[in-house]
């Protein structure tokens, strides 16, 4: 954990020297000598913030904590208007909110903010389909038919934030569809040429 | 979609690689790096009051890739000149020429590679650091990309550091009265 305030070279570990913050430099490391550009920003000085304390209660009517029936309430919850002493504020995106909202809302994938990934289905869709494209007459019942089945069963999966999830999946199951087609054609006429062959 | 998100601005930096692809959209608050490294897609936050510093590198990954590509490029070119045998072109047989204009096509191709490695300048990467970590930010691989990363990020961190140190940041501890005693500081004989 870098809670020092000192800058250090990402190659060797030698101390640099801060520039102005908001202000590029270019400087070369004292260690081992590799050119690094730098910009530093005002909350390099600042001491890391330590959590509140919550208040007690002193007057008798004042509004408590719903957690801490004991603790003055200082903000009520933005999801579920619960009130908050300071200790379980969560400050988030500008949002005041209650631990529970936070765990429901990453929970349930309510709150962007706190996920961190998303599995992408498409991605799986559609090498389902293209990796074994140069023999899909032969493993299409089985890859284009599974790429099908994710595909509808994650329909109503989270998308991606960067790529258009739902036509890229339609997409992947038309070219399922083509596949299977292909296929069944393939079998039929082989299984049909073979049976003529025998008679 | 974040294309289609009006709080959302899309960097010029980032793209693809061996590993995966990455972009970089700037908040209202927080700088987000969107990962995608095989089926996964991952997001990274960086709040712009949390910023402490943006740091970048320089590598010899770029002289490699000049190498590499030169070498090819010699190499081909080489292959080009003994096919012709000491003859004119116009002299050989039809399998002689289509390997020389193979191989001649080639050559082209990893001059070409010389080039864009030349145009697109140094090779690095890049950092951001923030109180509790010090973060490689991926597929920001150039001098110049970083550059413009930094040009694009710092006016708002500066921005939005300015407006959380027009507040106090913090105060120095004061010593409570019992009465007072918060989480961190258990009243005198036990008592919460």
């Amino acid at each position: 954990m870098a809670l020092s305030s000192a800058l250090s070279c990402t190659r060797c570990g030698t101390e640099l020297q801060s520039s102005t913050p908001g202000v590029q430099s270019l400087t070369r490391c004292r260690g081992c000598g590799v050119e690094l550009g730098l910009i530093t920003f005002p909350a390099l000085q600042n001491r890391p913030a330590s959590g509140q304390t919550a208040e007690r209660v002193l007057e008798e009517g004042e509004s408590t904590c719903f957690y801490h029936s004991d603790k003055r309430a200082v903000v009520p919850c933005d999801q579920c208007g619960r009130f908050l002493c300071a200790l379980c504020d969560i400050e988030l995106e500008g949002k005041h909110l209650c631990p529970a909202c936070l765990e429901t809302g990453r929970d349930k994938r309510k709150l962007k903010v706190v996920e961190h990934k998303r599995t992408r289905y498409d991605q799986i869709v559609w090498s389902l389909l293209i990796l074994p494209l140069p023999f899909c007459a032969i493993s299409a019942p089985v890859t284009a038919s599974t790429a099908l089945v994710i595909a509808l069963r994650r329909w109503g999966a989270p998308p991606s934030l960067v790529a258009n999830t739902k036509l890229r999946l339609i997409l992947g199951m038309l070219v399922g569809c083509v596949e299977l087609g292909f296929s069944i054609w393939f079998w039929n006429r082989a299984v049909f040429s073979s049976w003529h062959v025998a008679k | 979609m974040l294309r289609n998100d009006p709080e959302y601005r899309r960097l010029k930096v980032g793209g693809h690689g061996a590993l995966g692809s990455a972009s970089y959209w700037l908040g209202k608050r927080h700088l987000l790096v969107v990962v995608v490294a095989g089926y996964i897609e991952k997001y990274q936050r960086f709040q712009y009051r949390d910023v402490q510093a943006l740091f970048m590198r320089k590598t010899r990954v770029h002289y490699i890739w000049g190498f590499g590509f030169a070498a090819v490029a010699i190499g081909c070119s080489l292959g080009a000149f003994q096919t012709l045998k000491g003859q004119a072109f116009a002299n050989l047989d039809t399998e002689s020429r289509v390997g020389c204009l193979v191989l001649l096509g080639l050559a082209l191709v990893f001059i070409g590679g010389i080039i864009i490695n030349a145009l697109r300048g140094p090779t690095c990467v890049c950092y951001l650091r923030t109180a509790l970590q010090t973060a490689p930010l991926p597929q920001v691989s150039r001098w110049k990309q970083a550059e413009r990363l930094i040009a694009a990020l710092s006016p708002i961190v500066l921005a939005a550091q300015a407006s959380t140190q027009a507040t106090p940041a913090e105060k120095p501890l004061e010593p409570q009265s019992p009465a007072e005693g918060g989480a961190g500081n258990p009243a005198p004989g036990g008592l919460a």
